[in-house]
């Protein structure tokens, strides 16, 4: 997806203004603080950041599926699909359950913990699909299982039959993608899809992700602390800082030219196998604790370019021209 | 060694061996109660019998009275103040209960160190034992071995009275022991520890043994109300010769003239039951509180 | 290299999994690997995980004990068998031969303070003559790994500790016996990816202070590439070292097939480089059991450039083009 495709699209996702807390032993921990972002159909959005910034619980979030610690303490999160506008967190229990996997899918961190160890492949997908659609012949199913999993290099004849633990965590995560788009949805959520595999699969998956996304134009929200695979994949990046969203770019401009100086400086610290050496820093300072956060601009203790007023003020995320959107106050938006 | 280290090694003895844990304990309701009544007890069994001496002579016409001023909680079937017998008695439980409970811990631990951390053939001799003991049931071979002990006239101290008592106990705890051992044992940092060469008995006792420790002073107290039971058990149905004012003594002697939980006399079996089921609970609420002491994790700063 | 200062030859380690009453299954972690440090350069060694990185290093530091083959450090002009060592040349080499864990926070006990932590090895090496002194020299390490001021981290246990904190003192720990050897064990892979470069430059940074041999083991060739630079790489895969050779020059031109597909899937921080980059040509995208391994060369089941020889000989390492790669086809 090139980069002008990104610009007058539908919006498939809208967040708007979602805070989510969690209560634990020393105080209340705001892990998602008060984020505004749109979701174009048809993107790869990258959601990157680095432990604890919130990015997973933001994606748990849009599926309403908080830890039972936390809670949604504000915000909607809306959906377009067919011409209307839902809600997903004011729907009930019995819709919930419908619009999950059906119209967003997700694809959890550790495949592994995903799946029901006492039952076979096939029934994980005779499950799923009968739980939303109700009878399906069994013909039907296996079709378009084994059509999905030929798309990710899998045997289907033999994987069916196959209980969890006798496959690999490759295995496992490729199932498990299959699995997600059974129900054809329109959007995907993937929770650090690469992370538990070695590096050979990492990069089959994905191109395989890519492909799939060439082919069928499915929404996809792709979480990572791994920078660098999204530069392969994203269409978009948002960089996720302590529970606010810093910057929003194309993928090129967040790596060629980025604005916020955090997106600056975790570039410049990710080592990768090309390029000189010499220009890597590391981040100044430790990362502050995620209940009592810095007053004004969270990462100011750490900013090289920090001034007087983001010590008191929080910098709202605004557009600096061409859908580029920065929270920082060196910057002023495009009228 | 001069007065300046002496006085050191004293704070030093003071701050982190009586004043971390009672900051500590008072964060804790429950155990901070425990405490306070478990220091009562102990109060009570040395200074008491001082203030309120035991005296054994029959006093006909005072039989079974209610509490009154003169007599707190009442008498026995032979006219004798309850209130004494109940503080004068309570040495001997506190001594064997506590002695026991070390006993158990210090033998469980051993053999559970020794065990987890030698392995091999040790360790499969060792586990064998445990799991014999493990089946044996306890308080029955108790009251088979006092028996015998009563039949045989070998005179009874209280060293031997509280190894007994723990003959079986120790054996959980060994267990319990050992696979912490072992698990500890692969822990990263006992790597670091052997790479910088830190001796065996460095590593078993220093590194390994902080690890079981919450465990084991926890079961230091279970073992202690263990203990209690066992002993109070035996004395009340009469296997082991006891001094008189024993509260297990009292409900044997409480059984055998009187026997009622109301009426006339009740309180001779009342006052011993209740105030051994009160030191029992108060030591498991204590135990609540014990982890936090061994454990620097659940500490909240 | 002129007298190296630990050298493995031919070494093997095989794990027994499987219950007492079923077979036992026999796991080839570690094949047939000769390798070498020299005094105060820097080995990267890099494989994915399941490789045997780990446990090869394991055996360097004799926490494990191979099967067959030999280790030897170089002691009084002259090499002997770490296993073979007695009394004060088992100290020597013990004292010299250190560890960086992988996981923060299993890397000191959680039920010890920091101080305590620091000062059982400097007493037991006479480091330090008494209390007072090895509390002094506790300090002088915390402030070098960067923990300032070093009295407020003393009394601290691992719970109220950060990952990047908790690795600097597992540095000072085994920096504190001056070590001549030491194995970092994937010591960046639990940290954020803003704190590794940090690190990393701490451990830089202490080796031109004290002269020290790193075998850095790693399953992220970046990091790899950024530690070792000017110095070597090994690379390792299912038990056998593939590739060794100087880090530039390997990431560069990699010669072994599967360092070539390795280099080939890294992901990169550019999304030019990236979108351009093919696919790595693989036969199947399934890693072999170690417990049955492949015959012959264990990569041949993946590898696209595979002939018949492969899947019948074992290729040795021999040296092409200035370093030394196990290859048939070359």
């Amino acid at each position: 997806m090139s980069k002008d495709s990104v610009k007058k699209k539908d919006v498939i996702l809208s967040i708007r203004g979602l805070t989510v807390e969690f209560r634990v032993e020393r105080g209340i921990l705001r892990a998602v603080d008060n984020v505004y972002l749109d979701i174009y159909k048809g993107e790869v959005l990258g959601l990157a950041g680095e432990s604890g910034c919130g990015k997973s619980v933001l994606a748990h979030s849009i599926l309403n599926i908080v830890d039972p610690n936390g809670y949604i303490k504000s915000g909607e999160i809306l959906f377009n699909s067919n011409g209307e506008s839902i809600d997903v967190l004011k729907l009930s229990k019995s819709k919930l359950r419908k619009f999950r996997w059906s119209k967003i899918s997700i694809v959890f961190q550790g495949a592994q913990n995903s799946f029901n160890p006492v039952i076979k492949v096939r029934d994980h997908f005779i499950d799923t699909v009968e739980d939303h659609k109700g009878r399906v012949s069994r013909k039907t199913i296996f079709k378009l299982a084994s059509k999905l999993m030929e798309n990710v290099h899998l045997d289907a004849k033999r994987v069916l039959d196959m209980y969890p633990h006798e496959m690999s965590g490759g295995m496992k995560q490729r199932t498990l993608m299959s699995l997600s788009f059974i129900l054809n949805p329109e959007f995907i959520i993937l929770d650090e899809p690469t992370s538990a595999l070695d590096v050979l699969t990492q990069k089959y998956i994905v191109k395989l992700l890519r492909d799939i996304h060439e082919e069928t134009g499915l929404t996809m929200l792709f979480i990572t602390h791994d920078l660098a695979t999204l530069a392969e994949i994203a269409d978009r990046i948002a960089i996720m800082y302590l529970g606010n969203i810093v910057e929003v770019a194309d993928v090129y401009t967040i790596f060629y030219e980025p604005k916020h100086p955090y997106t600056k400086a975790l570039l410049k610290s990710i080592p990768s196998i090309v390029g000189p050496l010499e220009d890597l820093k590391p981040l100044p300072g430790p990362m502050p604790d995620p209940i009592n956060p810095p007053p004004g601009c969270k990462f100011h203790p750490r900013c090289p370019e920090r001034m007087e007023i983001c010590k008191k003020v929080r910098p709202k995320l605004i557009d600096i021209g061409g859908g580029h959107l920065v929270a920082c106050h060196k910057y002023k938006p495009t009228k | 060694m001069n007065e300046n280290k002496i006085m050191r090694i004293f704070k030093r003895i003071l701050y982190d061996y009586i004043y971390i844990p009672l900051k500590i304990l008072s964060k804790d309701k429950r155990a901070l109660f425990g405490l306070i009544v478990l220091i009562i007890y102990i109060l009570m069994s040395i200074i008491g019998p001082i203030f309120v001496p035991l005296n054994l002579e029959p006093n006909m016409e005072e039989r079974y009275q209610p509490p009154s001023w003169k007599h707190p909680l009442g008498t026995d079937f032979a006219g004798r103040d309850i209130f004494a017998q109940i503080v004068n008695g309570g040495r001997d439980i506190l001594i064997a209960a506590f002695l026991a409970g070390f006993v158990t811990i210090g033998l469980g631990t051993i053999i559970g160190l020794i065990a987890g951390y030698i392995g091999g053939k040790v360790d499969i001799i060792v586990t064998t034992l445990i799991d014999i003991f493990l089946t044996i049931p306890g308080f029955p071979l108790l009251m088979i071995i006092a028996t015998w002990l009563l039949q045989s006239g070998i005179t009874v101290n209280i060293l031997m009275i509280a190894f007994l008592l723990s003959i079986t106990s120790w054996a959980g705890l060994a267990r319990s022991v050992r696979s912490q051992v072992l698990s500890i044992k692969q822990e990263p940092f006992i790597e670091v520890d052997k790479c910088l060469g830190l001796s065996k008995f460095h590593i078993i006792f220093k590194e390994i043994l902080p690890n079981a420790m919450p465990y084991i002073a926890i079961n230091f107290m279970l073992s202690s109300v263990s203990a209690v039971y066992s002993y109070t058990g035996l004395m009340a149905l009469g296997l082991i010769p006891y001094t008189p004012g024993n509260w297990g003594a009292m409900i044997h002697m409480a059984q055998a003239y009187v026997g009622t939980i109301t009426g006339a006399g009740c309180w001779y079996i009342l006052a011993p039951s209740l105030v051994i089921i009160i030191l029992q609970v108060s030591l498991v609420f204590l135990s609540n509180g014990i982890d936090k002491i061994f454990n620097p994790r659940l500490r909240e700063w | 290299m002129p007298n190296p200062l630990l050298k493995t030859e031919n070494v093997s380690k095989i794990f027994e999994v499987g219950s007492m009453f079923g077979a036992k299954k026999h796991i080839k972690a570690v094949e047939n690997v000769s390798i070498e440090i020299g005094e105060n350069e820097i080995l990267a060694l890099v494989g994915e995980s399941g490789c045997g990185k780990s446990t090869l290093g394991k055996l360097m530091l004799a926490l494990l004990r191979q099967d067959s083959g030999r280790i030897l450090y170089y002691l009084n002009n002259g090499y002997k068998d770490i296993w073979s060592l007695k009394g004060e040349e088992f100290k020597e080499y013990r004292r010299n031969a250190q560890l960086i864990p992988q996981d923060p926070y299993t890397t000191i006990n959680p039920m010890r303070n920091v101080l305590s932590a620091l000062t059982p090895p400097l007493l037991h090496y006479k480091i330090a003559k008494d209390r007072k002194e090895a509390r002094k020299m506790a300090a002088e390490l915390l402030t070098m790994v960067g923990l300032v001021p070093p009295e407020d981290f003393f009394k601290r246990y691992s719970c109220r500790l950060s990952g990047g904190q908790l690795q600097r003192i597992a540095i000072a720990r085994a920096i504190s016996v001056k070590p001549k050897f030491i194995v970092a064990d994937e010591a960046v892979s639990m940290l954020d990816a803003s704190l590794r470069i940090e690190i990393l430059d701490l451990l830089l940074n202490l080796k031109k202070k004290i002269k020290t041999a790193y075998l850095f083991i790693t399953h992220d060739l970046a990091i790899a590439r950024y530690f070792a630079r000017d110095q070597r790489i090994a690379i390792m895969y299912l038990g056998n070292i593939v590739e060794i050779g100087k880090t530039e020059e390997i990431i560069q031109n990699p010669l072994h097939p599967y360092t070539k597909v390795l280099l080939m899937s890294v992901p990169i921080p550019d999304p030019k480089i990236a979108r351009s980059r093919g696919l790595p040509k693989l036969k199947s995208l399934e890693i072999p059991s170690l417990v049955n391994p492949p015959p012959g060369c264990k990569f041949h089941t993946r590898c696209p450039y595979a002939e018949k020889i492969c899947e019948e000989k074992v290729p040795e390492l021999r040296e092409v083009k200035g370093r030394l790669v196990a290859c048939h086809l070359l």
